[in-house]
């Protein structure tokens, strides 16, 4: 008897130990999100989270523009972020589902539990361009197009539906848009003193520039006051650290967190933390990371080094 | 069985702490799990798979998923990061059908909703669909692909238990797919560039003529499906239910 008290005396003390460490572990998780550099709401789309899930099916609706812009960013996902001859159309899901598939395969079928989701408000946006899908079952290979469809919610812009091939949706319903403009030159930089233009035809770029703890194991600590350099993809490290190279799209500078807010057209991009004054050879660079920045999206990057 | 599943667990337990992770660029062994370009070799996966010698000697007609996503975390999700967990039937041509939830993919971190695919025209084309609800509860995590007739007429279905019930969300028309399925698929994809944290047990059956009954992924001549997957993806037997088929899944990156 006293041994198996023993034993469950252990387990209680095992799962105290559990429940503490996963207590520390919330809260850690709560201090590193309140951290995380804020952008401006009203800068994006509504970003769709677990409180406001069933906000799909009712509120106020989206333009035609900031659903073309949605779509432009799933474009970009595919591989595309100049999509061309773009049209759209607005109707309930099952009218946008219906002309996107044309019927073709199959068709969607309403029931009781779908029935709110067929009646909810979207857009309906046609592209051409070179498009790759991006579900792709084990042993295939992904499926690519010169035609893609997005069903966009009206509501929160989040994506219904997809399509990719090579033949373009047909209706009366669809009528020719472009994409809204955006300026020509470089990114907007955060605070930077250029307008506020067409934001919502830009990505953020949200990072954090760190470096490792001491001792092993220890938070990662910021950089502050480091520079930002944002190159054209494929640029080599050593050329990104010049930072008057041409192929520099945009540059920041971190703040005391080691954090940085970036405006990016949709593409993708080379980001390095160079360090302040890191125009010599001599100055010390963090290892470059691939970004994709998507219109009207919130991109994170942690830059180590 | 028990030392494997405490192990996994114990992989697993970072999970919780996702969000105090770095939103690194790329994961897995040599950063090579990634979301674009789209393609198998930069999808991560951790899935089940079983191939039937096909018709007209081994061959099946549907497939059900019972999808138990434990923990679902895509620190990505803002640009299009996802991870699904599903069931995938493939017919002796190149199109597939598939059905399943997704999270992330510009919504949110770690809401599962269920959705479907489908390709045709030779894999020409692929088609999609995003539910904007996430299920109410475990049941409605029921997937059902299934031909009734026979004659490939076949159907999705959501939140039911197999033999149709439930929500039928798509039919094929008629001539689109074969009758008969050749192979079978379930369990994890990942297309996402910063490591997504997931795992989750399945349980599944395959629906064969001529009583459309349910068996285990194991074929008439002793070939049971095998587990395949990405480098350092988890992947098991469930243990809650040992049958060929049902797995156990994770993205945790085990070393190997």
């Amino acid at each position: 008897m006293m041994l198996r008290l023993k034993i469950r005396d252990r387990r209680a003390a095992a799962a105290v130990l559990v429940l503490a460490v996963l207590s520390v572990g919330f809260a850690l998780t709560s201090t590193f999100a309140s951290a995380t550099p804020a952008v401006d709401p009203g800068e994006l789309p509504a970003e769709g989270n677990a409180e406001t899930e069933t906000s799909a099916f009712t509120g106020p609706t989206m333009s035609s523009a900031s659903a073309v812009q949605v779509a432009i960013g799933i474009a970009t996902g595919a591989g595309d972020a100049n999509p061309t001859g773009m049209s759209q159309m607005a109707g309930t899901f099952a009218e946008t589902q219906a002309v996107m598939s044309q019927g073709k395969g199959g068709s969607m079928r309403e029931s009781a539990e779908t029935a709110a989701w067929f009646k909810s408000a979207t857009y309906l946006t046609v592209m051409h361009g070179h498009f790759t899908g991006q579900l792709v079952a084990p042993g295939t290979n992904a499926v690519e197009g010169t035609v893609l469809a997005v069903i966009t919610d009206a509501h929160n812009g989040w994506i219904e539906g997809e399509s990719i091939g090579d033949t373009a949706p047909s209706s009366t319903s669809l009528s020719a848009v472009t994409a809204p403009a955006v300026a020509d030159g470089p990114a907007l930089e955060a605070g930077g003193g250029r307008a506020r233009i067409a934001a919502s035809a830009v990505g953020v770029l949200a990072g954090r520039l760190t470096r490792a703890g001491w001792p092993v194991g220890a938070p990662r600590l910021p950089l502050p006051d480091w520079q930002v350099v944002v190159g054209k993809d494929g640029l080599p490290q050593h050329i990104i650290a010049g930072l008057h190279s041409p192929n520099v799209v945009a540059t920041a500078r971190s703040d005391g967190n080691g954090a940085f807010i970036l405006h990016l057209r949709p593409g993708r991009y080379l980001v390095a933390g160079v360090e302040t004054g890191g125009a010599s050879a001599h100055a010390k660079v963090c290892a470059p990371k691939h970004v994709t920045i998507a219109a009207g999206r919130r991109t994170a990057i942690e830059i180590g080094c | 069985m028990q030392k494997r599943v405490l192990l996994l667990a114990t992989l697993c337990l970072p999970s919780l702490f996702a969000p105090s992770v770095a939103h690194a660029k790329f994961w897995g062994p040599g950063n090579t799990c990634f979301r674009e370009p789209a393609d198998e070799q930069h999808h991560c996966y951790a899935t089940e798979e079983w191939i039937l010698a096909g018709y007209p000697t081994e061959y099946g007609d549907g497939a059900v998923l019972f999808d138990d996503t434990k923990t679902a975390e895509v620190p990505g999700w803002s640009s299009g990061d996802f991870v699904t967990n599903e069931l995938w039937l493939l017919f002796n041509t190149e199109n597939y059908l598939e059905t399943g939830v997704m999270v992330g993919h510009g919504r949110n971190c770690c809401t599962l909703y269920p959705f479907y695919a489908y390709t045709r025209n030779n894999h020409q084309e692929m088609y999609e669909s995003l539910s904007p609800a996430a299920p109410k509860n475990a049941y409605d995590n029921h997937f059902e692909i299934y031909d009734p007739s026979h004659t490939g007429y076949w159907g999705i279905w959501w939140g039911g238990n197999g033999n149709e019930t439930g929500s039928q969300v798509w039919a094929s028309g008629g001539g689109e797919y074969p009758d008969w399925f050749k192979d079978l698929q379930n369990g994890m994809e990942a297309g996402a560039n910063s490591q997504p944290y997931s795992w989750g047990r399945t349980e599944v059956a395959s629906v064969e003529p001529p009583s459309d009954g349910w068996t285990e992924w194991l074929s008439g001549y002793g070939v049971p499906s095998k587990v395949s997957k990405s480098p350092h993806q988890c992947v098991y037997r469930n243990p809650e239910s040992n049958h060929y088929g049902n797995i156990e899944f994770s993205t945790c990156l085990i070393e190997e």
